[in-house]
């Protein structure tokens, strides 16, 4: 044998050997060694193939690439299965625990006047898309720009209906660089980055164009139902109508056919605020000028310091009492208490995590802790005589191409609310009125109201109706709500009536509008028309910027935004608008005892003086004859000594 | 926990009152002559006084206790308000009491729970009024807040029980 040709055996048979050891070394990755050190991921990138197993290795020598799957390149050391059941991913779940309400996704469409939660957890208020008529896929398409992948991007394929877009479009993985890829060149909303390829249809492109491995360019929409992604193409390609194609840049190949992407479990904030922004209408132009970063940010904490997760990817959301099992025991601590008061309890001390001031909160007395969520006084805005409104980045699009900048685009989100939580604490939540087309069903056991449930009206149903009577010159340029009349809110009720063939009503600002029997439109209170809150725990403020710092009156004043600052009624309706209702009504206190404690803090100056004044002059009379009772047991030892 | 040593303050306090009532001797008439001769003013001075402080100490004993007792929370809502209504007047009203008062336990006692009852309801009015005034100050932090809220029901209780055991034998001492 020639050397040569020995050394090529003796490679071929270590190559063996070493691809042996692949599936030994599965999930490897899954279990720390305990180095806080950043693993280097030198990886072999692999595609999906037609049948949906890990395809042949992606090398920069192919003619037409397809484009990296991240379930098959991660996979090799990552339990991808069980990551896609992290609360990211596993909204479609039907088991998965949903826990405390948060934002849902909104849909938003001001030409058919339509402002409505959706979710596919069951959390109440929030409807599922399916009751809209939105498809999983179309749900994806919509709002998967800022879905890190998985859920109803994978789930979609399970309906046999969407097998010809499942071939044509893949499925939406879990996108592990979404997060987990610091490198510079992550592009989630640029120009055919991440959401635009979701935006697309172009799900299975999507990671891959993200990545800064590769660019990507057309879009399944240019391309017939019996389009085969895996297939060669045929014929010439519309050079202005491209399928989605994929090029990657061979500079990132090592002579391995490797690539360095530079994944951290040190998730970048930068990462997360691509997801999880918050802006204030009005500072959308000057946001870095005006506004500070969170306290905990601005101190030099990651979000994922916080927010922690195991490979199961269940993610600390930092409320108390998350997790109920055992396993995640170590997530109880992981709160605004665990961190600054600690566990009194355990064993050893707790306070003060990661550098957290233990706060002494001098002068507050102890019923505002159990009144109050640490929240109310640190979270958010300072409040202002009027509740304003806040964009946020799954509702207004923000960091894409497509970003809703103008400070009325709707959703139109109302920040900051003080409202109460489950376990009856106040606490500043964000809030939209629903606005949504929908029939009353009577046969549906409702839990809602004896009146009956509100079941929307699906969007396909709308459209055709709402184009005709509402005028796309009344939709403003800023996507506000267009104005509506009685009498367009009262034609579209009539139309929509007969064509659904139940009586229908028009939900916003809080109330149920339907036409009476002599067609004249009225509105009515219905809980199926309240308004959706969720909690909002972020834009942390310092000790010295939070309620009740300078004075008791920051709250305890009749004119106190905390309990009487306007919470304006969102609604398109001309008739409805201008109106706001008082922040206690969400806070469930009783108006009229806030007004008598907070005109009794005129008398507290008198109350400390008089307080302090005759305790001095019970000290006195005390000291006066306790002098009076020794200078009588003193000549009592003196007289019996005389005797 | 003062919940329950609140009960059995209450209750103790209340058996013990009735049971003295029932078996204790009523005082001499030698007693009832030494009452201290004093003008009409002065009178009606002390005996409003005394009058403001039992009624004050019985609504924010109900105000106070109401909460705590009944409900095991804290005083919030109409009763707070209630509660510190009371407390303003109770600390003006006290200090005449003390003033008006306190020559009467001058000397030896001999009533002698009269005389402790007293000296003790006087004392216990200082820390019970002090440890709400300084919650007032931003001086305090939780835990010397939750110190002294315990010493602020932990007196007012002594206080509380010194002034029915006081009331109690002065009634009787004025009736004999």
């Amino acid at each position: 044998m020639q050397p040569s040709g020995m050394v090529r055996t003796t490679c071929l048979a270590a190559g063996v050997v070493l691809a042996s050891s692949i599936p030994a070394l599965a999930q490897d990755g899954d279990q720390p060694d305990g180095s806080l050190a950043r693993y280097v991921h030198r990886i072999p990138l692999y595609p999906e193939d037609k049948d949906g197993d890990k395809g042949l290795r992606i090398t920069p020598d192919q003619a037409r690439p397809l484009p990296f799957s991240v379930r098959w390149s991660c996979s090799n050391c990552h339990d991808y299965d069980t990551v896609r059941q992290g609360f990211h991913f596993n909204s479609t779940d039907p088991n998965a625990q949903p826990g405390r309400q948060a934002q849902p996704w909104i849909y938003v469409d001001p030409r058919l006047a339509v402002q409505v939660p959706l979710s596919y957890r069951p959390w109440p208020g929030v409807y599922r898309p399916e009751q809209l008529g939105i498809s999983r896929f179309d749900f994806v398409r919509h709002f998967g720009r800022q879905m890190p992948g998985g859920g109803p991007g994978e789930a979609y394929a399970d309906d046999p209906n969407a097998a010809g877009q499942t071939r044509v479009s893949g499925r939406l993985e879990v996108n592990c660089l979404a997060c987990h890829n610091a490198g510079p060149g992550q592009d989630q909303g640029c120009p055919f980055g991440y959401a635009d390829q979701v935006r697309e249809g172009n799900l299975h492109w999507a990671a891959t164009a993200s990545s800064g491995l590769a660019s990507v360019r057309g879009s399944v929409r240019n391309v017939p139902a019996s389009y085969d992604p895996y297939a060669a193409v045929r014929g010439s390609i519309d050079p202005n109508a491209p399928p989605p194609t994929t090029w990657y840049q061979r500079t990132a190949f090592d002579d391995n056919n490797d690539v360095f992407l530079d994944l951290t479990r040190y998730v970048p904030n930068e990462r997360c605020y691509y997801c999880h922004s918050n802006v204030l209408a009005g500072r959308t132009d000057g946001d870095k000028v005006l506004a500070d970063e969170d306290i905990h940010v601005a101190s030099g904490l990651r979000c994922v310091d916080c927010h922690r997760h195991g490979i199961d990817h269940l993610i600390v959301r930092g409320y108390p009492g998350q997790f109920k099992d055992p396993n995640h025991a170590w997530a109880s601590g992981l709160t605004c208490e665990g961190c600054h008061l600690g566990d009194p309890l355990a064993a050893e001390p707790t306070a003060g995590r990661l550098r957290a001031p233990v706060p002494s909160h001098k002068g507050i007395p102890l019923i505002h802790f159990e009144k109050l969520a640490c929240t109310a006084c640190h979270s958010g805005p300072w409040p202002s005589s009027r509740a304003g409104l806040v964009k946020t980045s799954r509702a207004h699009a923000l960091g894409t191409t497509y970003a809703e900048k103008a400070d009325q685009a709707l959703p139109h989100i109302v920040f900051p609310v003080f409202a109460r939580l489950e376990n009856g604490k106040i606490a500043p939540h964000k809030m939209i009125w629903p606005a949504f087309w929908a029939t009353i069903q009577h046969s549906v056991p409702s839990t809602q109201h004896s009146e009956g449930l509100v079941m929307p009206v699906p969007l396909t149903v709308v459209e055709p109706i709402a184009k005709k009577l509402i005028r796309r010159g009344l939709v403003p340029k800023t996507n506000d709500w267009p104005p509506l009349t009685d009498e367009i809110v009262g034609q579209m009720l009539t139309a929509l009536t007969k064509q659904v063939g139940a009586q229908a009503v028009y939900v916003c600002g809080g109330r149920m509008h339907c036409l009476d029997q002599d067609g004249r439109l009225v509105a009515k209170d219905h809980p199926g028309a309240a308004p959706l809150l969720w909690p909002a725990a972020h834009e942390v403020r310092p000790a010295h910027q939070a309620l009740g710092v300078r004075r008791c009156q920051d709250c305890h004043d009749n004119g106190s935004p905390f309990f009487f600052g306007a919470v304006p009624v969102d609604t398109p309706m001309v008739s409805g608008q201008g109106q706001h209702r008082p922040m206690s009504d969400f806070e469930g206190i009783d108006v009229g005892f806030v007004k008598v404690f907070g005109w009794s803090f005129a008398f507290r100056p008198w109350l400390k003086v008089i307080g302090l004044v005759s305790c001095g002059v019970l000290a006195l009379v005390i000291m006066a004859f306790a002098g009076r009772a020794l200078a009588r047991i003193s000549r009592a030892f003196s007289e019996r000594d005389a005797d | 926990m003062f919940r329950e040593a609140a009960m059995t303050a209450v209750a103790v306090t209340g058996v013990g009152i009735l049971l003295h009532a029932l078996i204790a001797r009523r005082p001499g008439r030698k007693a009832a002559v030494e009452r201290p001769r004093m003008g009409l003013f002065v009178g009606l001075v002390r005996a409003a006084a005394a009058l403001v402080v039992f009624v004050c100490m019985l609504g924010l004993g109900i105000s106070g206790l109401y909460a705590r007792l009944v409900l095991d929370a804290a005083v919030s809502g109409y009763w707070l308000i209630v509660h510190v209504a009371f407390g303003g007047a109770f600390v003006a009203s006290m200090a005449v009491f003390a003033v008006a008062w306190a020559w009467d336990h001058r000397d030896p006692p001999h009533l002698w729970g009269r005389e402790v009852a007293f000296w003790l309801m006087v004392i216990a009015a200082i820390p019970m009024v002090l440890a709400v005034l300084l919650n007032m100050f931003p001086v305090f932090g939780t835990p010397w807040q939750g110190l002294l809220l315990n010493v602020h029901r932990y007196s007012a209780l002594v206080c509380a029980i010194c002034g029915v055991v006081w009331g109690y034998l002065t009634i009787r001492r004025v009736k004999a």
